[in-house]
């Protein structure tokens, strides 16, 4: 899941091509015949929150990836490596680095804490490690400004891919999309996103490992690709692009250490059945990521070579990159292929947000104020759908104002979430007032800087963002007050939670 | 004490990061240096955070942890210390240029291939094993137990 507001700066050239219609709609279909087969089984709130607790090691992997990646990954993604060189591809390249530390640091504690507490929600599992329901409030709170953002972002970016397949109009193409999305999560919940995902998992891979044949073939091979750019443009294929090492280096650590935080994908763990399959986890993840991802630097790359070539005009917008490629130097099925790819990695990832924000406001929040909702399952539904809403109705009016929501996500879930759950799962001495203070600094920070940064009230210097500040500042405030508050640790750990971080 | 002292290499890789971001601000170009390394070192350091099991870490992890710091920090190194020679004719390794085929061996390759082998190979010994397992749940089954008799006579 990545900032989508590149693929937001320009509207797709036309795809309403007979044969591209047609796999968008075999695409849509198979969803259609997916969610509705895991609708059928979701009949409790943990069906709906978490899957039942009940998912496969393959499921999971490749529902994670699919979470995990965004319609940036297949459109904003290679406009940025078009445009920037190589150091666009840093926001991907951590992918490797970043799983293991998953893996490493969250996979077994919040399984194993889901298990123990019945949890549901990220947030849930931050208010029983600090035994807080004011850490879990804020928290969620975090997760409702991020997500609301992310989604609107998100729909935007399906609406502008539907309304180039289907020739919708773009207000139509959102709320169609909303609307086939909604069906399936206020339906299925994350039971039918989780299966979906598999699928729409499997299309993204498969797209992805054909472009990157046909770009490779389309340019000549790599070498031949390189040397062509190197003629023409010595930094682009550098290590830090055209953009310089600070911020390929920002990429770098906020896409990494920021991973920890990400509720739409790590809330994941919490639905494998069997937690010893944690042992091929990693593997299967960092394959399928890696699998995913190729597209990402393939078209990047590929395009900026036949442009120089001249093979491809010049584009207009770096986000055609993808289009353009694949109109110009790919079949037709693949280009059906690659777009009903895009609109899978977008409808992954918004149903995984909506339902990580429902969960946000039937779940986390009344818990902050002591109350728990009757009818959990119902509310989550209600939530869903006015989410949705709420995100298709910031989408359609809000023009560009919906790129900076996009902005905040990633530096919001990062520093929100990360310091108090990942390293106060690890660290028995952590402290509920460290858990509060990183996650009031990671909000402060964020909305405030990221609104100063917007509208250049402040002027950060080039490379930085007020995602990685946000990030590092929370970090260090996380450890900072937990050190001087730290007489208060023994008594805000549980004896279950305590057994858990020690298995 | 193990705990103690990876969690002081977390907080220091951060501080190093912090101090690469303020020195951005004023252009700094040991910059670069701190990001790189800070954050291969926040990385790895947390990753053995997370493997640290009653205040022990598994040798094979120690020795993973150090050299892929030491790897990754590396690579980010040496291309930031090499002159850059991308233009025209450049050297290729692999299809890319030099310097960045060192970065992405670094950052990417390396790493995709060490870390699922390694986490894969010591998840038994070191993460969770079926009598790991089989002791928490007992353990959570007794705390449940005791909970309920504590309600019960709280009534």
């Amino acid at each position: 899941m990545i900032p989508l507001h590149p693929l937001l700066q320009a509207s797709l050239p036309r795809m309403t091509q007979p044969l591209i219609v047609t796999v968008a709609l075999l695409y849509f279909a198979i969803v259609a015949i997916i969610a509705t087969w895991a609708t059928r089984k979701t009949k409790t709130e943990r069906d709906f929150f978490v899957g039942g607790a009940g998912v496969g090691l393959w499921t999971l992997a490749i529902a994670k990836m699919a979470a995990s990646l965004s319609g940036f990954s297949f459109v904003g993604g290679p406009g940025l490596v078009y445009t920037i060189g190589l150091a666009g591809v840093f926001i991907i390249l951590p992918g490797a680095l970043s799983n293991a530390l998953g893996a490493w640091v969250l996979s077994k504690k919040l399984r194993l804490l889901g298990e123990a507490r019945g949890l549901l929600t990220v947030p849930a599992a931050i208010g029983a490690r600090y035994r807080s329901p004011a850490a879990q409030g804020l928290a969620a709170v975090g997760v409702l400004i991020a997500v609301i953002g992310y989604m609107a972002t998100n729909l935007l970016a399906l609406g502008i891919v539907i309304d180039a397949i289907f020739g919708t109009g773009l207000a139509g193409g959102i709320w169609i999309g909303t609307g086939i999305i909604l069906a399936y999560s206020v339906a299925g919940g994350i039971l039918a996103g989780i299966y979906t995902d598999v699928f729409q998992g499997s299309v993204m891979a498969l797209s992805s490992v054909i472009v990157v044949a046909v770009a490779l073939k389309a340019g000549g091979g790599l070498h031949h690709i390189s040397d062509t750019i190197m003629a023409a443009d010595a930094k682009f294929l550098g290590p830090w692009g055209s953009a310089g090492p600070i911020t390929a280096l920002s990429f770098f650590f906020v896409f990494s250490v920021g991973s920890l935080g990400q509720p739409n994908v790590i809330h994941k763990f919490y639905m494998l059945k069997d937690p010893r399959q944690l042992k091929w986890y990693l593997l299967l993840m960092s394959v399928a990521l890696l699998t995913a991802q190729l597209i990402y630097i393939a078209i990047g790359v590929a395009s900026k070579a036949l442009v120089i070539t001249g093979a491809l005009a010049p584009l207009a917008k770096a986000d055609q990159a993808t289009p353009m490629f694949l109109l110009h130097a790919a079949p037709v099925l693949v280009a059906g292929l690659v777009f009903s790819g895009v609109a899978a990695a977008i409808m992954a990832t918004v149903n995984s947000f909506m339902n990580a924000g429902a969960a946000a406001l039937t779940l986390d929040l009344p818990m902050a104020f002591g109350k728990k909702l009757d009818n959990e399952l119902r509310w989550g539904r209600i939530t869903t759908v006015l989410l949705a809403i709420i995100a298709a109705g910031v989408a359609q009016i809000s023009g560009t104002l919906v790129a900076f929501l996009g902005i905040f996500g990633w530096g919001l879930f990062a520093s929100t979430i990360a310091p108090a759950l990942a390293i106060g799962l690890n660290w028995e001495r952590a402290t509920r007032a460290g858990a509060i203070a990183s996650i009031c600094t990671g909000l402060g920070l964020t909305l405030a800087g990221g609104t100063l940064a917007y509208f250049k009230i402040i002027k950060l210097p080039t490379g930085v963002d007020i995602a990685s500040l946000s990030l590092i500042t929370s970090l260090l405030v996380f450890f900072v007050v937990s050190w001087f508050t730290r007489a208060n640790a023994a008594n805000e750990l549980d004896a279950d939670i305590q057994l858990v971080m020690e298995t | 004490m193990l705990k103690s002292i990876v969690l002081g290499l977390v907080f220091l890789s951060l501080l190093v990061v912090a101090t690469g971001y303020a020195g951005s601000f004023a252009g700094a170009a040991w910059s670069p240096w701190c990001l790189a390394i800070g954050t291969c070192g926040a990385l790895m350091s947390l990753m053995a955070l997370g493997s640290v099991r009653r205040g022990h870490i598994t040798p094979v992890l120690r020795v993973v942890f150090v050299a892929m710091f030491l790897f990754c920090a590396g690579c980010f190194c040496v291309a930031l210390a090499m002159p850059a020679n991308e233009g025209a004719g450049g050297t290729l390794l692999f299809g890319f240029p030099l310097r960045s085929t060192i970065v992405l061996l670094g950052v990417a390759i390396v790493p995709i291939l060490v870390f699922p082998l390694a986490w894969a190979l010591t998840f038994d010994s070191s993460m969770l094993s079926e009598d790991d397992l089989k002791k928490l749940r007992e353990a959570q089954a007794v705390m449940a137990r005791a909970n309920d008799v504590r309600r019960h006579g709280a009534k």
